[in-house]
């Protein structure tokens, strides 16, 4: 069904949401599984299928724990115009890990929609099945939250 | 050192691999799932169903519309050649010769020929006139077998934007043998040559000559009728 390069790039969206290895493993079976009682059937995008899978699974779950986190929306926000935006931001390479600890599961999918699957924000949108504007200011958000964490002290990190 | 934020999310994401053994159980996991990449069922069995109710009317048009078109022409050669023999008009020509009655006819498309299934014992050739089949001129050839009846032979020019395709005896297929009018009609094609074959003589004679019965045999002896060489 899958090759390798495909079951990790499942893998790491899972880890975009759980921030945790076993988790993410987990998570990305617990959708496979939850593939195998539904009937067959054709799917647009076998990947992007599960990748959805996943994401509402993730989301059930960490309902039950905590209130999944959603950044309010702004959508008049001007500053909000593409993922473009992110592409201005230079990032030190060892802070990476720290940032992306910071940030809410629904930030780091979509910085892995973006990074790693070099979605656009149109098609970011179509993927969460939420309006472009949303996307746009999510990724606003980010770039501010982005901004704040650079500016602010940085942890020590191992070299 | 700094990188754009996007190729150190690619890097940071990519350094998340599974093990073989955690991809090997993802693997038996999915053997058991049948999702595959396409569009939606509906989608995709819409034009499925089109095309194929399209293409099954197709196949019933090409395959039975000849078919029907050659039983239409069969019925209106034999309903033809039926009243032709039933009217015994004049012979234009007389003769038992068939070199001398075949020479008579210079007006046609063709060369009057003597078919081999009919190269057989106790007739006698009459004589012979024109007249036409289906619009095309043809040789009407009359003989007069043993018993007295009249048999009568029609060859016509075999035009395929005309007729159908019709049983070829040179390749062992056999003539397409009907009844009109109380007359057994058999025709078949023959060096080119259309040939329409119409008897009174019909059932019991069949049998008798080992002729062309129901669906008869394609030796040239098992032909339409007996008729004497000349």
């Amino acid at each position: 069904m899958f090759e390798p390069a495909d079951w990790n790039r499942l893998y790491q969206y899972c880890f975009s949401l759980t921030k945790d290895p076993d988790a993410a493993y987990d998570l990305l079976q617990s959708a496979m599984e939850r593939l195998l009682q539904q009937s067959p059937g054709s799917v647009q995008s076998a990947k992007a299928y599960v990748r959805s899978i996943c994401r509402n699974l993730f989301i059930d779950q960490y309902r039950r724990q905590h209130r999944y986190p959603t950044d309010s929306i702004d959508d008049t926000d001007p500053v909000a115009i593409s993922t473009s935006s992110l592409e201005q931001v230079m990032i030190d390479k060892d802070l990476i890990g720290w940032v992306f600890a910071q940030l809410s599961p629904e930030q780091s999918e979509l910085i892995y929609l973006w990074s790693v699957e070099g979605m656009t924000a149109k098609e970011i949108a179509t993927e969460l099945q939420i309006p472009i504007g949303s996307v746009l200011s999510r990724i606003h958000r980010i770039r501010k939250k982005l901004n704040k964490l650079l500016d602010e002290p940085k942890p020590e990190v191992e070299q | 050192m700094k990188k754009p934020l996007n190729d150190a999310f690619d890097d940071f994401y990519q350094q998340q691999q599974l093990s073989s053994d955690q991809i090997n159980r993802l693997n038996q996991l999915a053997s058991g799932v049948t999702v595959s990449e396409s569009k939606p069922t509906s989608k995709r069995i819409f034009p499925l169903i089109v095309g194929a109710v399209i293409a099954v009317g197709l196949l019933v048009m090409v395959t039975l519309y000849p078919m029907y078109l050659k039983q239409d022409m069969v019925l209106q050669i034999a309903k033809e050649v039926a009243k032709n023999h039933i009217k015994q008009k004049p012979l234009e020509i007389e003769g038992a010769s068939f070199a001398t009655v075949g020479q008579y006819f210079q007006e046609l498309d063709f060369v009057p020929t003597q078919s081999s299934l009919l190269a057989q014992q106790s007739t006698q050739l009459l004589g012979g006139r024109y007249c036409s089949v289906q619009g095309l001129t043809a040789a009407q050839l009359s003989y007069r077998e043993s018993d007295g009846s009249r048999f009568t032979l029609y060859e016509s020019a075999y035009d395929r934007n005309v007729f159908p395709s019709f049983p070829e005896v040179e390749r062992g297929e056999r003539p397409i043998r009907t009844f009109h009018s109380g007359l057994e009609i058999q025709i078949w094609v023959e060096k080119g040559v259309l040939m329409v074959s119409a008897n009174a003589k019909a059932e019991n004679d069949k049998a008798k000559n080992n002729g062309v019965a129901a669906e008869p045999a394609a030796t040239p002896t098992a032909g339409v009728k007996s008729i004497p060489q000349e």
